[in-house]
């Protein structure tokens, strides 16, 4: 069996492990087994850089491991409390799942190396690209679970502050790749942006920030439609990415 | 009077116009991936607005209605940006918010200048995309200039040229080893001269000449090789608006960041824990 499926394989059943001891309530072992489902998250990134000769963040393979990765390092470090089987850990590990379970449809192999893929302005354009991904995914895991929190009303809520810094943070690491696209453009193309489908794209993920930070008011309305386009800003990011990998 | 003002300036205007903004953008993805609009968001890029409109047989209807509307939506969107900005400014004089309220302030100023460089980059300047050279042949451009193929370097197979990028196999093209030399000349004498490779472009006051590809020298087909020296495309461009947007832009990825770093508090603020303790009284 091919090297790399074999680590995915792995991945998928030590991620699993750390999600159900999760669900048992048993959070210390949840805690120890993301240590080793990070450390072979960590090794198979390696390997693909090591082989493509190139960072690992452009394919959906590469790309998802590096996502699964930071939002996997997230959720271990993350200090919420973990009061209840359900909390923003464990959403963050389910998370990581359907994420992997995307990339079951993929090619499980390292790219081919490009010289495109080793240019500077490239690399940040899909690194940070990633990176955005990772955070709003993670900020998603803060609004999910303000959903299920009995005192989700509260206006000073930690979770919905928590995910609203994440969820900004996610937007300046996609501004960032924006910068980094429209330095590409320029050098490629001539000019700083074109009319294409992936400007649009772009444009649609910024938008849906701009909504997620100017929904108006403190109520509980507000907070649901704030919480509503927090979790479908990474489904938009996420269904773009998995649009540009398809063969 | 004052109730419209305040309208134009409140978020509920700001989410209505985005919500529409949205939905313009996800049309225009399905009118860019469908074939019979490709060709004109094409042209689009080719030329600016005056060519748009001015060609009878240019944009096609629809597409003309699309961009009408995104400028009819941003200008809307442009005017609750300055009557916000304005109520904001308003509100930081007499000092009644804080510091972090006047970066939000600069950031949302900003913004409005990076969207308005967007538009003045299909506005201001020219733009001559797929521009065939040979070695010693030149392209006049506006205000006396003209570009001029000096030397052509190409060091790879030269069959690869009438293969497609997706069809070479990997490192069969090298970047570094294929480059052109290019001179800028005004009225007649030569003002720089440099070398352009691929996503290095020779940039000079403002004019750019970016290397697109290398075509073909014509002698072979699919069965024959070929040989002889390729000649290349090029995208010459010179857009005044570039410069603002690359200096801005990263002014409000910063100002982001520090609104953030300012901003984040994981535990609640003591106004809002006041506040909460009277939501609780009242319940």
């Amino acid at each position: 069996m091919d090297l790399f499926f074999t680590g995915y394989i792995t991945l998928f059943f030590l991620y699993g492990m750390t999600l159900f001891a999760g669900l048992m309530g048993r959070h210390g072992l949840s805690r120890l087994m993301a240590v080793p489902a990070l450390a072979a998250n960590g090794f198979l990134l390696m390997g693909i850089s090591i082989i493509s000769r190139q960072p690992p963040v452009f394919e959906i393979f590469g790309g998802m491991l590096f996502v699964t990765f930071v939002l996997g390092l997230m959720g271990l470090f993350c200090r919420r409390a973990e009061d209840t089987p359900l909390n923003v850990k464990t959403w963050v590990w389910m998370e990581i799942l359907f994420l992997l379970s995307i990339v079951l449809f993929f090619p499980k192999v390292p790219p081919p190396h490009r010289y495109l893929h080793t240019v500077l302005w490239v690399v940040c354009f899909h690194g940070f690209r990633d990176l955005a991904l990772s955070w709003a995914f993670f900020s998603a895991a803060h609004f999910i679970q303000l959903k299920s929190d009995p005192a989700r009303n509260r206006v000073n809520n930690p979770l919905l502050k928590q995910g609203r810094n994440y969820l900004l943070l996610s937007a300046v690491a996609f501004l960032c790749g924006e910068y980094s696209g429209i330095i590409w453009c320029q050098n490629g193309w001539g000019d700083f942006w074109h009319w294409t489908p992936a400007f649009f794209q772009s444009t649609l993920v910024i938008l849906c920030l701009m909504a997620a930070f100017h929904i108006p008011g403190k109520t509980a309305r507000s907070n649901s439609l704030r919480s509503f386009m927090a979790v479908i800003t990474p489904l938009v990011m996420l269904s773009i990415k998995i649009v540009k990998g398809l063969p | 009077m004052k109730r419209f003002f305040e309208h134009l300036s409140s978020m509920q205007f700001t989410l209505l116009i985005l919500s529409v903004l949205m939905l313009w953008f996800v049309w225009g993805i399905f009118l860019a991936e469908s074939d019979g609009f490709r060709q004109g968001f094409n042209a689009m890029n080719r030329f600016l607005v005056p060519v748009w409109f001015k060609n009878p047989h240019g944009l096609p209807f629809l597409l003309k209605f699309w961009f009408v509307g995104l400028c009819s939506v941003m200008v809307i969107l442009g005017i609750n940006l300055v009557f916000c900005s304005w109520t904001k400014f308003l509100k930081i004089m007499q000092n009644k918010q804080a510091a972090s309220r006047f970066v939000m302030l600069m950031i949302h100023m900003v913004f409005g200048f990076v969207a308005l460089g967007h538009f003045g980059s299909f506005l201001l300047g020219y733009r001559y995309e797929n521009v065939k050279l040979r070695e010693n042949q030149s392209f006049p451009l506006p205000e006396g200039y003209a570009v001029s193929v000096k030397k052509i370097h190409f060091e790879d197979d030269l069959n690869i040229l009438s293969k497609r990028p997706r069809e070479r196999k990997p490192g069969a093209f090298h970047p570094e080893a294929n480059f052109c030399e290019v001179a800028l000349i005004k009225n007649g004498k030569p003002v720089v001269q440099g070398k352009v490779y691929f996503l290095r472009p020779l940039v000079w006051e403002g004019i750019q000449v970016t290397l697109k590809r290398f075509t073909p020298f014509g002698s072979g087909g699919k069965r024959r090789p070929e040989t002889g020296t390729p000649g290349v495309k090029l995208i010459i461009s010179r857009n005044p608006a570039r410069l603002l947007v690359f200096f801005l832009f990263p002014v409000m990825i910063l100002g982001i960041g520090a609104y953030l770093v300012m901003t984040w508090r994981t535990r609640p603020s003591p106004k809002l824990n006041s506040l909460a303790k009277q939501e609780e009284n009242e319940k």
